[in-house]
């Protein structure tokens, strides 16, 4: 067989490794370290990091997720400027057997069109999501403007986390299934739930713990299961009429914590149990509109 | 100088090993011939990769920031 000399193209291993992170050192015939960059960057990118953090404290999540996303990028960059200096260097270059087109192709379409979708998918779906949240309906512990992590290890088969009382719950809402909703569990199936004025009692036991009066409203401190929150109510509030249901089987009952601005169970019924996707467990970011970065709420977590 | 110019000359001419040709052909020929460049193939190539390169960086940065993409929860 006559060889040829093939030398590589600095801009062009460059260029395959900014489209996968090892793509140019397989250009370069380096298939070991291909194969490594490919891991490496796979495995400890964003979402490897998500599941780290989904098993740490979740005042840590956020760290742990940034810290995440820069070594992705790191690695990202490295392997770009590897695949560079290699090919600078390969300027007499004997093709290897398996260096073909069809074998470039097939490694990219594995990994980016196979492996990158199903990843993503299986993180977001099963592990850890995030939620912008664009209403006021659970003020004052959730913030118009707030983005936030979820845990989607919740309320499923194999998951150790069942849904509780007093969780933020992200739900399918009822009425049209192409959007999300966010709101307070309060009643479990079989629960007694009763609200008349601003009280609302499970099971017989009133949630108020404590009302703080003011001219544009109250503010009440609610507690069940040994968890504790605080809803609002409006002064300008139209008294509702009492609500007095049992919750029924498979369904639970959801309140927004912004009582006098939120749709909740009181509008359109309970939530079944099997369309509550998540869990809010930490805000990461948060701005409301036109305005600056509330510092102070990023890395919030959510009770 | 001289002297070390003149001890070189009287030592005599280097003697070349017999099969001296044979081994530098051998030499020569399993050196890699450069590979004839053509440039429609080289277009084809670039064109391919940059193709590749907007839907692969596509899923690429869907998979870097995929997990900051947030849905809206109202």
């Amino acid at each position: 067989m006559q060889n040829l000399n093939h030398p590589r193209k600095p801009l062009f291993a460059l260029t395959m490794s900014f489209v996968l992170p090892g793509f140019g050192q397989l250009y370069n015939g380096e298939p070991n370290k291909a194969i490594w960059l490919f891991l490496c960057f796979t495995l400890l990118s964003t979402l490897g990091m998500a599941l780290i953090a989904l098993y740490l404290p979740a005042a840590w999540m956020l760290s742990v997720l940034v810290a995440g996303l820069l070594l992705t990028l790191s690695i990202w960059l490295y392997g770009m400027i590897d695949a560079w200096r290699a090919a600078r260097r390969k300027q007499d270059y004997l093709l290897q057997g398996w260096q073909l087109s069809g074998v470039y192709i097939l490694a990219l379409l594995l990994c980016n069109a196979l492996a990158f979708p199903l990843l993503i998918n299986y993180f977001m779906d099963h592990q850890v999501a995030s939620f912008r949240i664009p209403s006021t309906s659970m003020e004052p512990g959730i913030l118009r403007g707030d983005i936030l992590f979820a845990d989607k290890r919740y309320n499923c088969h194999g998951c150790k986390t069942s849904v509780q009382r007093g969780d933020i719950a992200i739900f399918t809402y009822p009425n049209n299934r192409t959007l999300y909703y966010i709101k307070r569990v309060v009643a479990l199936p079989g629960d007694r739930v009763r609200i008349g004025g601003h009280t609302v009692w499970v099971n017989d036991k009133p949630l108020t713990v404590q009302e703080t009066k003011s001219p544009s409203g109250s503010l009440v401190t609610e507690s069940i299961d040994g968890r504790q929150w605080q809803v609002q109510w409006k002064a300008a509030d139209k008294q509702a009429s009492d609500i007095v249901l049992t919750v029924p089987p498979g369904h639970t009952f959801v309140l927004g914590d912004n009582r006098s601005a939120s749709k909740d169970t009181r509008n359109f019924g309970t939530v079944p149990l099997q369309d509550i996707v998540g869990k809010a467990r930490q805000v990461w970011f948060s701005m409301a509109a036109q305005e600056d970065v509330r510092w102070g709420r990023l890395g919030r977590v959510l009770e | 100088m001289n002297k070390e110019l003149n001890s070189l000359l009287e030592s005599g001419l280097l003697s070349v090993p017999d099969d001296f040709t044979e081994r530098v052909m051998r030499d020569i020929r399993a050196a890699p011939l450069p590979a004839p460049r053509r440039k429609w193939r080289e277009r084809l190539q670039w064109l391919a990769l940059i193709g590749s390169a907007v839907l692969g960086a596509s899923e690429l940065l869907a998979f870097i920031f995929g997990m900051w993409a947030a849905t809206a929860a109202y």
